[in-house]
């Protein structure tokens, strides 16, 4: 692998990426891990194509190593407890000049989360595939190992699902 | 894209920051992946001089970031014993880490050596009679936090790994007054610490802890003892590493004989 190339990526898509593990687990240590270890399995695989899309590449690594865990991980009962001083950066991508325009935002955006969270995995995976990584549904299909069809009635499930949950802030 | 959409789309941004240490670790991952296969194109003998260099110079593998098994590591400290004990199903894995500024510290597994003597008599392993009966044998791993490896015991600080029981105060129920010891090594950038000491499944009616902290002694002020309640929890406001893991032991392992002849050495009339 070229080494040029992964530190290129990486400053890229990282916190894309990073990102996408984050609300797939909804957990920062596991997110953590989950990051690693996809970047490590790109890496053993030797397979990322530069040229085409490496960060959909990453994330379709990330989606099944996280798949294959929550199996396990139903067996073995792994426990990880985190008593850092890490607080939760979130890094705003946005410049906000207004202190209670932003804070209303942050609200909104928390509620969406805790929303998107609540649907079962069936819904909310192709949902953070669509919305967050702008996936099309061919290739939410090919990771996900499920036909077009559904892919395509997922999100739309979803959407009538947190429009009920959300229907304050349409 | 109709409002919801765009409400979703927006909730859903990236907006956390991929953390620096792990992308490092990724890079100096693969640099050690680059640089064995720079050298494959060389002669056999370069290879192998090659090879034998970078492995000197504890160059990282995959297998070096995930951690070992309580077996895999009792072999490594030369003990197939208790490698073997940790293979059975008397074994008590647990797998959990708790995280700290400077260290992350996973409580591993933990077995105890009467039964295991017994069934390994059974089995007729010639080790059998060197896995003494009634100790507990227990396996953490430490890592550095930041993910950059271990390189040396000498770069750590000490750590205490320590037993306590609930309804008895650390200050004198701990890895001292129950006749423990240790080998730590340090392997593919973790320390690992095999700890012995007496059974403490025979406690298992109560709750028992294993308690991690820096230093040679268990340190008081990491822990609170309750008095009424004997509970025994992390001390709040310290400011340093002080893990504390609850053992998921089976109740009906519970000798209190036993444990009553501990307790009454430890508190003489």
């Amino acid at each position: 692998m070229d080494r040029l190339r992964l530190e290129q990526t990486i400053k890229e898509y990282g916190d894309g990426v990073y990102s996408f593990c984050v609300y797939l687990t909804k957990n920062r240590t596991e997110a953590d891990d989950l990051y690693q270890d996809a970047l490590l399995k790109a890496i053993e695989l030797d397979e990322i194509d530069f040229y085409r899309n490496p960060k959909n590449y990453l994330i379709g690594i990330a989606i099944n190593l996280w798949r294959n865990k929550l199996r396990k991980l139903c067996i073995l009962g792994k426990k990880v407890v985190n008593f850092t001083a890490r607080q939760e950066e979130i890094t705003s991508l946005s410049a906000g000049g207004n202190p209670q325009a932003e804070a209303e935002k942050n609200e909104v955006k928390a509620r969406v989360r805790a929303a998107v969270n609540s649907l079962p995995d069936r819904y909310r995976i192709p949902v953070l595939m669509y919305y967050n990584r702008d996936m099309s549904v061919g290739r939410i299909s090919e990771i996900l190992n499920i036909p077009q069809g559904t892919v395509k009635s997922r999100p739309h499930k979803a959407r009538m699902l947190l429009g009920k949950q959300l229907e304050d802030l349409v | 894209m109709n409002n919801i959409d765009g409400i979703i789309k927006s909730a859903l941004a990236a907006e956390y920051k991929s953390p620096q240490h792990i992308n490092n670790r990724v890079l100096w991952y693969a640099d050690g992946k680059g640089r064995a296969k720079m050298k494959k194109n060389m002669k056999f003998k370069q290879v192998f001089a090659a090879l034998a260099i970078i492995m000197c110079l504890a160059v990282p593998t995959y297998a070096a970031i995930k951690l070992l098994t309580p077996a895999q590591v009792a072999k490594e400290l030369g003990n197939d014993a208790i490698a073997a004990a940790f293979e059975t199903e008397d074994a008590v894995l647990i797998d959990e880490t708790q995280e700290f500024d400077d260290y992350n510290v996973t409580l591993l597994g933990l077995v105890s050596g009467k039964t295991l003597s017994e069934k390994m008599r059974e089995s007729e392993m010639a080790e059998a009679e060197s896995v003494p009966a009634d100790k507990t044998y227990c396996v953490i791993a430490i890592e550095n936090a930041d993910g950059s490896p271990i390189t040396d015991i000498t770069d750590t600080p000490q750590f205490c790994v320590s037993p306590f029981v609930k309804g008895y105060s650390p200050v004198f129920v701990n890895i001292m007054s129950l006749n423990g010891g240790y080998l730590d090594k340090v392997i593919n950038g973790v320390r690992y610490r095999l700890l012995s000491c007496e059974n403490i499944e025979i406690f298992a009616d109560t709750t028992v802890y294993i308690g991690v902290t820096k230093g040679m002694f268990p340190d008081r002020a990491a822990f609170t003892f309750d008095e009424t309640t004997g509970e025994i929890t992390r001390a709040d406001g310290y400011r340093d590493m002080n893990a504390l893991f609850e053992l998921p032991f089976d109740s009906s392992k519970a000798d209190g004989e036993k444990a009553a002849e501990i307790i009454a050495r430890i508190f003489p009339e």
